[in-house]
């Protein structure tokens, strides 16, 4: 392993019982500016993995190595839409940590979060009702408070699911010049035929069924593996589609 | 006019029931805003109801009440975090299960031969019966629980907007929930003297419910949910007053008709 990349997993196994491990056998390592896809089933452990580098797993063993500040972006359909906040106090609340519970946020926090959202486009959004975005601009929004931590590596959680076309691209667009910026992206998404894009995939069915590039790793065999009945074999049997029995 | 705006409150005992209802909406006007985005309603209701019995107790023996009721909150509390833990029963059957029982016990004590007279105070309050005493451990109480509401605004946000990233924000989503189950305890303890037993959920959720309708920011919504809980309180006494109604269930009645002029009020704003 590579001492100088900032996310390394070694023989990560864990759960949210003790001795029942949802995922297990993970390993790998990735270096700064990659976009990584994380595929697998519904219950294949990819929020498992999630909720292991974020430190929140309950029981957990193996190596963690984070070498930059990690965050979570949710899936939009999850969030608030009847909260009373902006656009920018949802950015803002990525600043909060560390914060004194008896000042009002000071200008570098408020800059920061301002930051963000002209980085995600949203700066004209700043005073909107998080609840008034579509869902492509709520995506990006949620980005922007990860940002607003000062993350390098963020996690997350099926970021296109429930996005229309263009906004969909928005939001991969984004998210390639965040790469491009130096940042880690960890995707769990369902799409086979868009992580084909990503500059990695780690394919999960609670152990690692593969890791690597996607030309290498998404083969017919380990499709099959990693999505098993759910999976139905398009052409020539390398391109696949996945049926979703519910979403989450 | 301006006689019968101050003549209510000429006298010691309503000056100090106009005090508690401030310190009250002051309170539970943002305490219920968060209790609605949590959707802890019912939290709110249980456990109000669950310190009957100790309130009974107390009256039996002559205690206070704020004694009786902080027994009986954390009897309660106990009781359903234990039944919570047996095996195959969720956190909203233990609660119904420990607050049913509790109420019930309640209301067995208070119809024995030998039961209270300070009954129907101890079911519907009395804002009109608080000593100088008992204002002075209101306004403790009370100090407390903004405290709490400032130290923790921010965590509160974090949460209730979105559970899933708080942790990796900085707040746990659990040890929040408890801090605000533990400031709608210390509030209760506050207003069951002057609100009853029964009637203390209208002032702690109507309110904050009618809040979140009318405005669209949250320092917005806390600041309005003070406003119109201090209001309803007073609009109560002055009910109580001039209707000669009991003044506990005219505060109860006048924090509903806000919540229910909120609800075309909303919708217009919604619509605009």
């Amino acid at each position: 392993m590579s001492a100088g990349n900032p996310i390394r997993v070694r023989n990560l196994r864990g759960g949210y019982v003790p001795g029942r491990f949802a995922i297990e056998g993970i390993e790998f390592e990735v270096g700064a500016g990659r976009l990584v896809a994380v595929l697998g089933p519904n219950g294949g452990g990819k929020t498992t993995l999630f909720r292991a580098l974020l430190g929140e797993l309950p029981h957990q063993k193996g190596d963690i190595s984070l070498g930059e500040r990690i965050a979570y972006v949710p899936q939009t359909e999850r969030a608030r839409l009847d909260f009373p906040v902006s656009t920018m106090d949802v950015a803002l609340m990525g600043t909060y940590a560390g914060a004194p519970w008896y000042r009002r946020l000071g200008s570098e926090r408020r800059g920061r979060a301002a930051s963000a959202l002209e980085r995600v486009g949203l700066t004209q959004h700043a005073d909107t009702q998080f609840g008034e975005l579509s869902g492509g601009q709520r995506q990006r929004a949620l980005i922007a408070r990860a940002l607003a931590q000062d993350a390098r590596i963020l996690l997350l959680d099926e970021p296109l699911s429930g996005l229309d076309l263009p906004s969909s691209e928005r939001v991969l667009a984004l998210l390639r010049d965040l790469r491009d910026s130096g940042a880690i992206l960890l995707v769990a998404t369902h799409d086979i035929q868009q992580s084909r894009d990503f500059d990695l995939v780690l394919c999960l069915h609670g152990v690692q069924v593969a890791w690597g590039v996607p030309n290498e790793v998404l083969s017919a065999d380990v499709l099959a593996r990693t999505y098993g009945g759910e999976l139905i074999p398009v052409g020539d049997g390398a391109h696949a589609v996945v049926i979703q029995h519910h979403s989450h | 006019m301006i006689d019968a705006l101050t003549d209510p409150f000429a006298g010691g005992i309503a000056q100090r029931a106009l005090l508690e209802v401030i310190l009250l909406g002051a309170v539970c006007g943002p305490l219920g805003t968060w209790i609605v985005l949590y959707r802890q309603s019912y939290a709110a209701e249980s456990i109000a109801h669950a310190a009957l019995p100790a309130l009974v107790l107390a009256s039996l023996a002559g205690l206070p009440l704020i004694l009786g009721a902080a027994g009986g909150l954390a009897t309660a509390g106990v009781a359903i975090a234990m039944a919570g833990r047996v095996r195959g029963i969720g956190s909203d059957s233990a609660t119904a299960v420990v607050v049913t029982t509790m109420f019930g016990a309640g209301v067995l004590l208070a119809l024995r031969p030998d039961a209270p007279a300070r009954l129907g105070e101890i079911l519907f309050g009395d804002p009109l019966g608080i000593s100088a005493g008992d204002l002075t451990a209101s306004a403790g109480l009370a100090l407390a629980v903004a405290l709490g509401l400032a130290v923790l605004g921010r965590r509160f946000r974090l949460v209730a907007f979105d559970p899933q990233a708080a942790t990796a924000l900085g707040a746990s989503p659990r040890r929040t929930e408890l801090a605000l189950l533990a400031l709608l305890a210390l509030t209760t303890l506050v207003a069951v003297q002057a609100l009853g037993n029964l009637l203390v959920v209208a002032l702690l959720i109507a309110p904050g419910a009618a809040a979140l309708r009318l405005a669209s920011r949250l320092p917005g919504v806390l600041a309005l949910s003070v406003f119109l809980a201090i209001g309803a309180g007073i609009a109560g006494l002055y009910a109580s007053h001039y209707l000669e109604t009991a003044a506990g269930a005219s505060i109860a009645l006048a924090a509903v008709g806000v919540f229910v002029v909120s609800l075309p009020l909303g919708a217009m704003r919604r619509a605009s």
